[in-house]
């Protein structure tokens, strides 16, 4: 017999005679009582809609509750801490074989009592770790779906679990305990002592309740060092086995020698070590979906610091006998909100709470504690995936929008570098608004531009006003109606520090946006918005004695934005005339993007001008109607017919406001009002002949669009910008000037599109001045100059549509529309010779000789960066020369006369048979 | 051999008529084995005549919806350890107690699962207009 054997066994850990395992057995009793007291207040078809219950109404169940947790952990511990106590005093040899086989099997055992207690919670954690349990005690072999039915039962409801837990779990470990104690009671000193301080514990620090909301799933904290070891695993059995291993190897440890024994132990406990290292892991590194993000474990499923006993209720809200139920479970909230009105059927908070949207803390009825961790303003992206965009809400739009070029900015990134010559490989995916670096190109942006995409973050509440940036969902679907505004501003009327009188009107989330949602950054750059509504920007104010005259002028000449730029009348869009909205024509899938990245705005939108007025119109029958569309017609309560056919757009997309007759003529409705709208047919000159087939509608149809005669951008490194990016202040800053604003009908070039199999040498479309500047691209490093010459025009849709098209010679006879600037351009015929010239009104321009405003000098040709994209280009002297040939007609014939309409259907026709006196152009050789 | 057990035995008679008495009891207890793997798969789950295009969750079926309007369904359950599927991000399914990942197809992108998921039978259903999915 080896010496050790003989030598005298360790004494147990002792604090002033009392072990480890006394403080387990005291926890274990207390805990057994406060479950028993517990019972009678829980429901186990239902767990968490009992502890919901209590959380909000009942702090005596709260303490037990509490309680009952508490002591649960202090028995885990301790008994782990004894066990260690065991190991080190070598006691396993001083049982009974069977003794010490029922010990080692207490184990599983009292790990089933704890999971079985968290179990018994039937959240969100609770559901998953049920699942998890039971098909993981399928997997043993042969007998383990029939464990699983004996300990989990089969149905959704916890009655098997509660009973196994509350009974049959919990006489096993007592029965073992008093086996193993040779004790009935714990000792009354420690006793008391161990109730002391779990129920100090109880005041103030409660276990959590996951409210079904939040994207974070957890086990109990003892398991998530096994949820660890799952997650690397993809055999979940293998640690069923390795879990049988190491209790056989306890079970075995009596029958081997001491050596052996020790090395055993000490495996054993430092597989133990590892284990609560993994589950150390589990609760400060793994994130949602067990993705790794480091935490301070503050899910609402953690535990929560605070008083149980909530603070004073406001006397004036009466806690209901029946607490309101969302969502299958109680939702404090509405006892103070429940009166709240103004969101549609979809967002009523008795469908779905305020907790949904707004988070916070439903389970309870204390205002601090509610309000602790909610979101004022949600719907901007950086928590859409948590509030609009929960599992059964808008989950499959997020995405889209987070990808929607309205969020990523790509295209004005895109363009911004090349201006720079940062230009990206073509290969590279395009850009996104949140990785801009600090480049000049970028930090430009980052001071001029990016407080417009979708991810800036909407903090206040109130309306979307012109002044508003971003905001996420709320950029295009918050709307104030009256009643909100004017609750709202009473509310803030309230006296600085004074409580104002709560809104009880919510503003609606609609998908009617009106006009006012997109004005905000449409009425900059293009200044679509203003265009469409008939507005020209001023550089200038205008002079106080006409602002004074036009206050008592109708309609107004002039119109002042918040933002304070001045804009004077112009020609409004036909389709604003018509009472037509901008998401009459343009679809949610390209607002909100289909998912795919895009580069450039152009590859979003798929509305075109002919999927409304073309004859037949492109259609498909209502079965084919895509989901999307399906839903919009539902909530607008529009009735479907089986028989009805809708638009398409050139990619298939539906336009569901547009019904389309058996003739393929089509009818659209307003979607704001309903109203109906007639969509008329092209004229007969858009469509007859050939000579007009390569232009698009806006070409013509293109009122007017708002220019820049000159633009300057410097960088003044003395002054403080503003980076909109980080919403910090800089040191430097990007500052934009230009020399004038004016108006024109649009200049024409080509645009080539490759998705446009039909006119494969590219559309006669409408540009303006992009830039046409010098550009020091070290401006904002300070290193010496770097300078670059930009001449560029930048396609433009003007959104200032009129139904009378722009003239023959407005087109064939003018120099901006040609693309050579402002100036005079003459046919003059002499000596039996016609010939175009051209006096520009601007000087040339040192760094390439072209005019100050030319796209392309006059019968010039250029190469090079034409532009901001590589599709579009002016016109090849190729080009302007058949232009001005018509042109050179057009300065006799009218564009109504008999021979220029003969002339679009055939052009070499109507020149074999002019008259002798007719002078064609001669061109310089 | 250590002190406080001079006779050990492999086995005990007790021992060796409790395992023997285990073959029966398990057999016995076979046909609840097969209940319990009844009642595991899904009751039939409607699918909305206006379900999304692309992936979304339908009770407990995972449904993808192509482009062209064809529908398929899926068992929402992970299957590594059975959690509830119940999260779409980036176009993919995920597990949200072990982080697989699924591919709107069934497949599995990133594990712990190895196997796909399990398909559901999608008919046509007359009353809504929509889809019912069957275990099966």
């Amino acid at each position: 017999m080896p010496a050790e054997r003989e030598s005298e066994p360790r004494r147990f850990l002792t604090f002033r005679g009392v072990t480890t395992g006394d403080v387990a057995i005291a926890a274990f009793g207390l805990c057994a009582i406060s479950g028993m007291l517990l019972a009678g207040a829980f429901d186990p078809r239902d767990g968490a809609r009992s502890i919901a219950e209590w959380l909000l109404g009942n702090p005596g169940a709260v303490f037990l509750r509490n309680v009952h947790y508490w002591t649960a952990q202090l028995f885990l511990v301790f008994t782990g801490l004894h066990v260690w106590d065991h190991f080190q005093a070598a006691t396993e040899t001083r049982v009974k074989p069977a003794v010490w086989l029922r010990l080692v099997l207490s184990v599983p055992v009292i790990a089933f009592l704890m999971l079985s207690g968290f179990l018994l919670r039937g959240d969100a954690d609770a559901r998953q770790a049920q699942l998890i349990f039971t098909e993981a005690i399928t997997l043993i072999p042969f007998a383990g779906p029939s464990l699983a039915t004996l300990l989990v039962g089969t149905g959704d409801h916890l009655m098997v679990v509660y009973v196994q837990h509350a009974a049959t779990a919990t006489i096993i470990v007592w029965l073992v305990i008093i086996e193993h104690a040779r004790r009935l009671w714990p000792k009354s000193g420690i006793f008391t002592v161990v109730s002391l301080a779990a129920g100090a514990l109880a005041f103030v620090l409660s276990p959590g309740l996951h409210d079904g909301l939040d994207a974070l799933v957890k086990g109990p904290w003892y398991f998530l060092g096994l949820q660890e070891i799952l997650h690397w695993t993809s055999w979940p059995l293998a640690v069923l086995v390795a879990g049988g291993l190491l209790l056989g190897l306890m079970v075995m440890l009596p029958r081997m020698t001491e050596v052996w024994a020790m090395r055993t132990k000490t495996f054993l406990l430092m597989t133990g070590g590892v284990y609560l290292i993994l589950c150390g892991v589990g609760l400060f590194l793994r994130g949602e979906n067990w993705s790794w993000r480091p935490n301070w474990p503050a899910g609402r499923s953690d535990l929560r610091p605070g008083f149980i006993i909530p603070a004073a209720p406001n006397p004036a809200i009466v806690i209901p006998a029946k607490l309101p139920v969302v969502l299958g479970r109680p939702e404090g909230c509405l006892v103070c909100h429940g009166d709240i009105t103004g969101l549609g059927d979809a967002h009523r908070p008795e469908s779905i709470g305020c907790a949904s949207c707004h988070e916070g803390d439903r389970f309870t009825l204390d205002k601090e504690r509610a309000h602790a961790g909610m979101i004022l303003v949600p719907g901007n992206l950086a928590d859409a995936p948590r509030t609009c965009g929960l599992a059964g809400c808008h989950t499959d739009i997020i995405p889209r929008v987070e990808r929607s070029i309205m969020t990523t900015f790509s295209g004005v990134i895109s363009a911004n570098r090349r201006v720079f010559g940062e230009t990206a490989p073509i290969a590279a995916a395009p850009p996104h608004v949140r990785d801009l670096g600090t480049s000049a190109a970028d930090s430009h942006l980052r001071q001029l531009c990016v407080s417009c995409h979708l991810g800036q973050e909407k903090i206040a509440w109130g309306p979307i006003v012109q002044e508003s940036r971003g905001g996420g969902c709320n950029a295009c679907h918050l709307v104030y109606d009256q009643a909100a505004t004017e609750g709202l501003a009473r509310y803030e009327a309230a006296p600085l520090g004074a409580r104002g009188e709560i809104p009880k009107v919510h503003p609606a989330l609609s998908v009617n946006a009106d006009n006012s949602h997109c004005f905000g950054c449409h009425s900059r750059s293009g200044r679509i918005s203003t265009n469409y509504e008939g507005w020209h920007e001023m550089h200038e104010p205008p002079p106080a004695a006409a602002l004074l005259a036009d206050q008592t002028s109708t309609p107004a000449q002039f119109r002042q934005l918040d933002d304070g730029r001045y804009f004077t009348r112009m020609t409004p869009d036909v389709h604003q005339e018509r009472g037509m909205d901008c998401i009459d024509c343009h679809t949610a899938t390209e607002v909100m993007g289909d998912g795919r990245t895009v580069a450039h705005k152009n590859q979003q939108v798929q509305i075109r001008c002919e999927d409304c007025h073309a004859r037949p119109l492109a259609s498909m029958p209502a079965a084919m109607l895509d989901p999307e569309s399906l839903k919009l017609l539902a909530i607008r309560k529009w009735t479907l017919e089986s028989a009805q056919r809708f638009g398409t757009t050139r990619t298939g997309s539906a336009l569901f406001n547009v019904t389309v007759d058996a003739s393929g003529v089509g009818q659209l409705k307003r979607k704001r009002t309903g109203q109906p709208a007639e969509l008329r047919a092209p004229l007969a000159v858009c469509v007859e002949g050939n000579g007009h087939d390569r232009l698009t509608c806006n070409a013509c149809h293109a009122a007017w669009a708002p220019r820049c005669a000159s633009c300057h951008t410097s960088f003044k490194p003395d002054l403080e910008g503003y980076d909109h990016l980080t919403q910090m202040p800089t040191k430097g800053a990007w500052v934009e000037s230009s020399g004038g604003f004016e108006t024109a009908p649009p200049t024409l070039g080509i645009r080539t599109d490759p998705a446009d199999a039909t006119r494969p040498q590219g559309v006669v479309d409408t540009f303006v001045p992009g830039m046409i500047m010098e550009l020091d691209r070290n401006m904002q490093s300070g290193q010496s100059a770097d300078p670059v010459f930009r001449r560029m025009y930048a396609r433009t849709f003007a959104h200032t549509i009129r139904r009378e098209a722009r003239s023959c010679q407005s087109c064939h006879n003018d120099p901006v529309a040609l693309g050579y600037g402002r100036g005079e351009l003459r046919y003059v015929v002499a000596d039996g010779v016609g010939r175009w010239q051209f006096t520009p009104l601007h000087e040339s321009l040192p760094q390439d000789g072209l005019p100050a405003d030319a796209w392309v000098g006059f019968l010039q040709s250029r190469n090079g960066m034409l532009s901001t994209r590589d599709e579009v280009r002016s016109f090849t002297p190729e080009e302007q020369r058949r232009i001005l040939q018509v042109g050179a007609c057009l300065t006799c014939h009218a564009g109504d006369s008999p021979v220029m309409k003969q002339a679009i259907a055939d052009f070499a026709g109507a020149l074999s048979r002019r008259h002798t006196s007719c002078m064609v152009p001669s061109w310089p050789k | 051999m250590r002190p406080g057990h001079p006779h050990p035995k492999v086995f005990s008679r007790r021992t060796l008529l409790w395992m023997l008495a285990s073959v029966p009891l398990a057999w016995a207890l076979g046909p609840m084995l097969r209940r319990v793997r009844v009642q595991n798969q899904p009751a039939p789950v409607p699918i909305p005549p206006d379900v999304p295009t692309g992936l979304s969750v339908a009770g407990e079926a995972i449904v993808h919806r192509g482009p062209d309007g064809t529908v398929r369904a899926f068992a929402s359950r992970c299957t590594h350890l059975g959690c509830r599927l119940d999260r779409i991000k980036d176009g993919t399914i995920v597990c949200p107690c072990h982080g697989s990942s699924f591919a709107a197809d069934g497949r599995v992108l990133t594990g712990p699962a190895v196997r796909p998921l399990a398909p559901l039978r999608v008919l046509p259903d007359a009353a809504t207009g929509g889809w019912i999915a069957h275990a099966g």
